[in-house]
């Protein structure tokens, strides 16, 4: 059961790079602002979208968010969140809910031409649901999109 | 007599200070106390720290406002519930959903106890146990206007403080 916002999936577009954390801490990273967040804003302007049925929830990480110098756009389902991110909006972070009503969080799939087991256990570790190696052909999409449609995610 | 007017004006004004200087202080020191008792009797947790560091931020108004809606929303959640555990045959899914959307806006809130209580509640739904839903939502209904009552009356005495021109104290955990 998805538990809020915390259980949260941060999607770096462009880039395809994800982060995942589970339970609370992030590993401190060389650089980040650790203990510190108090003083940190980021260097760029960046927007965010925020999906969560809970409105509480979206207000507080909104206004965390603008804090640190990023702005946010709100969805209350992932339908909602679909229909924005389709609507034109460039977004540099995507945090989303697991559990909610109308479509629950998203599944990320991940796919890379390599298949080398540290490197699949590292993508797994960042937070994608699913890997899948390239090349996606019809058989292979058609597997994960049924997985997609059947389970209970 | 231009004189006199301007002195007494100027002891009003002086007196006005001090007297408004004395509360605040008052005020302050009241709110640390209860921010600290609130803390230290599992009520509140560091997230409201956190959220009470985006007051000092500028944030009142937003907090305020916050906190209004974290009523509103919660007192329908629970109204909900109880009359999804009256129901024949208890709907455990549809009273486990809000438990577990009051369980996700009191941890934002820094709510730890009604947290604690809905994380209870959401098991026992997924048990299927009403008689254990019965005691949590019994638990719940004494938590939650304690609660209430305690935030309410922080964010007078946080009203009461910036309307003295004062600063509302950040208390750490």
């Amino acid at each position: 059961m998805g538990s809020s916002i915390s259980k949260k999936i941060k999607s770096v577009s462009g880039s395809g790079t994800m982060t995942h954390n589970v339970e609370g801490n992030l590993p401190l990273l060389k650089g980040s602002p650790g203990q510190d967040s108090d003083n940190f804003t980021s260097k760029n302007k960046l927007l965010a979208l925020v999906v969560d049925d809970n409105r509480v929830n979206r207000r507080i990480l909104g206004m965390f968010l603008s804090k640190l110098n990023v702005d946010s756009l709100e969805a209350e389902n992932g339908q909602q969140a679909v229909d924005i991110f389709f609507g034109g909006a460039s977004f540099d972070i995507v945090f989303m809910d697991r559990e909610m009503p109308v479509m629950d969080g998203l599944k990320i799939i991940g796919v890379s031409a390599n298949n080398e087991k540290e490197e699949i256990a590292e993508f797994m570790a960042s937070g994608i649901n699913e890997f899948h190696t390239k090349p996606l052909g019809s058989v292979k999409l058609a597997t994960i999109i049924w997985g997609i449609d059947s389970s209970s995610f | 007599m231009k004189s006199g007017l301007s002195k007494t004006t100027n002891l009003k004004e002086k007196f006005g200070f001090m007297e408004g200087g004395m509360e605040i202080s008052q005020l302050q020191r009241h709110f640390v106390e209860q921010v600290s008792s609130m803390f230290s009797k599992g009520y509140l947790d560091g997230q409201f720290f956190q959220l009470q560091k985006l007051q000092g931020d500028g944030g009142i108004d937003f907090y305020v406002e916050l906190v209004s809606v974290f009523f509103q929303d919660s007192e329908k959640l629970i109204n909900e519930m109880g009359i999804a555990l009256d129901k024949q045959p208890v709907d455990f899914k549809e009273i486990g959903a809000n438990a577990h959307q009051l369980k996700g806006s009191s941890a934002s809130m820094g709510a730890k106890r009604v947290s604690k209580v809905c994380e209870a509640f959401c098991s026992l739904c997924k048990e299927m146990d009403k008689e254990g839903c019965l005691r949590c939502f019994d638990q719940l209904k004494h938590e939650f206007p304690f609660l209430k009552g305690k935030v309410e009356a922080l964010l007078r005495l946080v009203q009461k403080i910036v309307a003295s021109g004062g600063a509302v104290p950040v208390v750490e955990p």
